[in-house]
């Protein structure tokens, strides 16, 4: 038998009746209506932030400061608190709120920019989380996701160049870390999605990951592409995930912040339609 | 401004009139069962699995509606957006930037008839690349050419990747015939 005839007679038993046409019309509609509309916002906020980094420089000319003083992210756009941790102070029980907070004070620390839609997961179990936010650039080439996963064990850590097509390096860090840096490329219709990775594998065994894209993965895997390439450079990426702060716990500032904030999200989607077997 | 297409297009095996479509629902209508079945073939007869790609797949699409429209082949385009997603999530589980644990085992999922469990179990174990081309090649009925067109390979790679799919294939479908 061919094998064409092998899969028509096997789908023609598991699929009598077809897919719900109306239904994934109208699914489509709402969630491709809201791709373009996440898709306008990002370009709104890039735009105002290209223009707010301009006026900083205009300001810091104008005053004899240098001109590449930080642009701390806006604080006001998300309702986040500004947090000042003392990282050699007490901590806390790491929150989702409390990570997300950290990323943006980790993401400060590297870059001007701004960051919004904070949002995040913590699996109280196993004390993993994951966190992410919209991270608008001062370059002002577009708005893309950053986001930072924290696990126990090495999990999936990425130790070799094996599977990854683009650019990979692996070394050993001085303190026992092992680091991989690697660019992953997505062909898409639209151009090509660009993810760049550091995992970091601590000797405690923390597995720290730190991504940077040039567009945002939504739930369910669309991708809408923002900007040509991802706004964090792997210096940036590996300065995040070499924070000393990252663990169960957090510097208290940060925890207690987090009970403050009145925009964060909660991500529960795990994973969307991924399956299969490798 | 409308767009010609036909389910001829997607690979089904029964043609029918060339419509002309005139927006998304229209696409949506003479692509959706062959691209759902396509992409039951790609999550191994997974059936959330496969309605939630499919979903992904037109979401894309409407998504980029005034310039899919304009495509010279939209049926193509949307293919294309179904077997891209399909594969950047697979690369993306495997770089696991969130946390994996939560994730059900839908490699374990016990398949619900024996036809089931030979075809979709044989096509579980190949890799995900080798699948997409299976599903292309051997269901889509795309051509080498248009299969390398449409993944962004070689033909040679096309034509190695089938190979070593059918073989794998072969080994529990022992009546499967040579493809010429």
């Amino acid at each position: 038998m061919k094998l064409h005839d092998h899969l028509t007679d096997t789908l023609d038993r598991i699929d009598q009746t077809g897919p719900d046409l109306d239904r994934l019309t109208t699914t489509a509609r709402i969630r491709g209506g809201a791709l373009r509309r996440r898709r306008a916002t990002g370009l709104s906020v890039a735009a105002g932030v290209a223009a707010l980094a301009l006026t900083g420089g205009l300001f810091a000319g104008l005053s004899g400061s240098e001109g590449s003083v930080p642009l701390a992210s806006d604080p006001g756009r998300t309702g986040a608190p500004v947090v000042t941790p003392d990282l050699d102070g007490p901590r806390a029980a790491t929150t989702g709120q409390s990570a997300v907070l950290a990323l943006r004070w980790a993401l400060d620390q590297q870059r001007p920019g701004a960051a919004t839609e904070l949002a995040g997961q913590l699996f109280a179990t196993g004390g993993d989380y994951y966190v992410e936010l919209h991270w608008a650039d001062a370059d002002g080439l577009g708005s893309s996701l950053v986001g930072l996963n924290v696990q126990h064990g090495r999990g999936m850590h990425v130790d070799s160049c094996a599977e990854i097509t683009a650019w990979c390096r692996v070394s050993t860090l001085s303190d026992g870390s092992q680091q991989t840096e690697y660019d992953e490329t997505d062909p898409v219709p639209d151009g090509v999605g660009r993810r760049r990775v550091v995992d970091l594998l601590r000797p405690d065994h923390l597995r720290i990951v730190a991504t940077s894209t040039n567009g945002f993965e939504q739930a369910g895997g669309v991708w809408d592409l923002t900007r040509t390439s991802p706004p964090l450079t792997f210096g940036d990426l590996e300065a995040i995930t070499r924070q000393p702060i990252w663990g169960d716990t957090l510097p208290v500032a940060f925890v207690e912040a987090g009970e403050h904030m009145t925009d964060y999200r909660d991500i529960n989607d795990h994973g969307g339609w991924i399956g299969g077997n490798s | 401004m409308g767009v010609s297409i036909s389910e001829t297009d997607v690979g089904v095996t029964q043609p029918r009139k060339v419509a002309r479509v005139q927006d998304f629902d229209e696409l949506v209508i003479a692509t959706g069962r062959t691209l759902h079945r396509a992409a039951l073939l790609l999550t191994a007869g997974d059936h959330h699995l496969a309605e939630d790609l499919l979903q992904t797949t037109y979401a894309k699409v409407y998504a980029a509606w005034r310039r899919v429209s304009h495509a010279d082949d939209p049926v193509a385009y949307t293919r294309t957006v179904l077997t891209r997603t399909y594969l950047s999530h697979r690369r993306l589980r495997r770089s696991s930037e969130r946390p994996t644990d939560a994730l059900p085992d839908r490699g374990s999922e016990p398949p619900d008839a024996a036809d089931r469990l030979d075809l979709m179990a044989a096509l579980r174990l190949l890799s995900a690349d080798d699948r997409v081309v299976v599903v292309l090649r051997y269901w889509l009925d795309r051509s080498v050419a248009e299969t390398a067109r449409e993944l962004g390979l070689s033909e040679t790679a096309v034509r190695t990747r089938s190979r070593r799919a059918l073989a794998r294939l072969r080994v529990h479908l022992t009546d499967l015939e040579e493809e010429s």
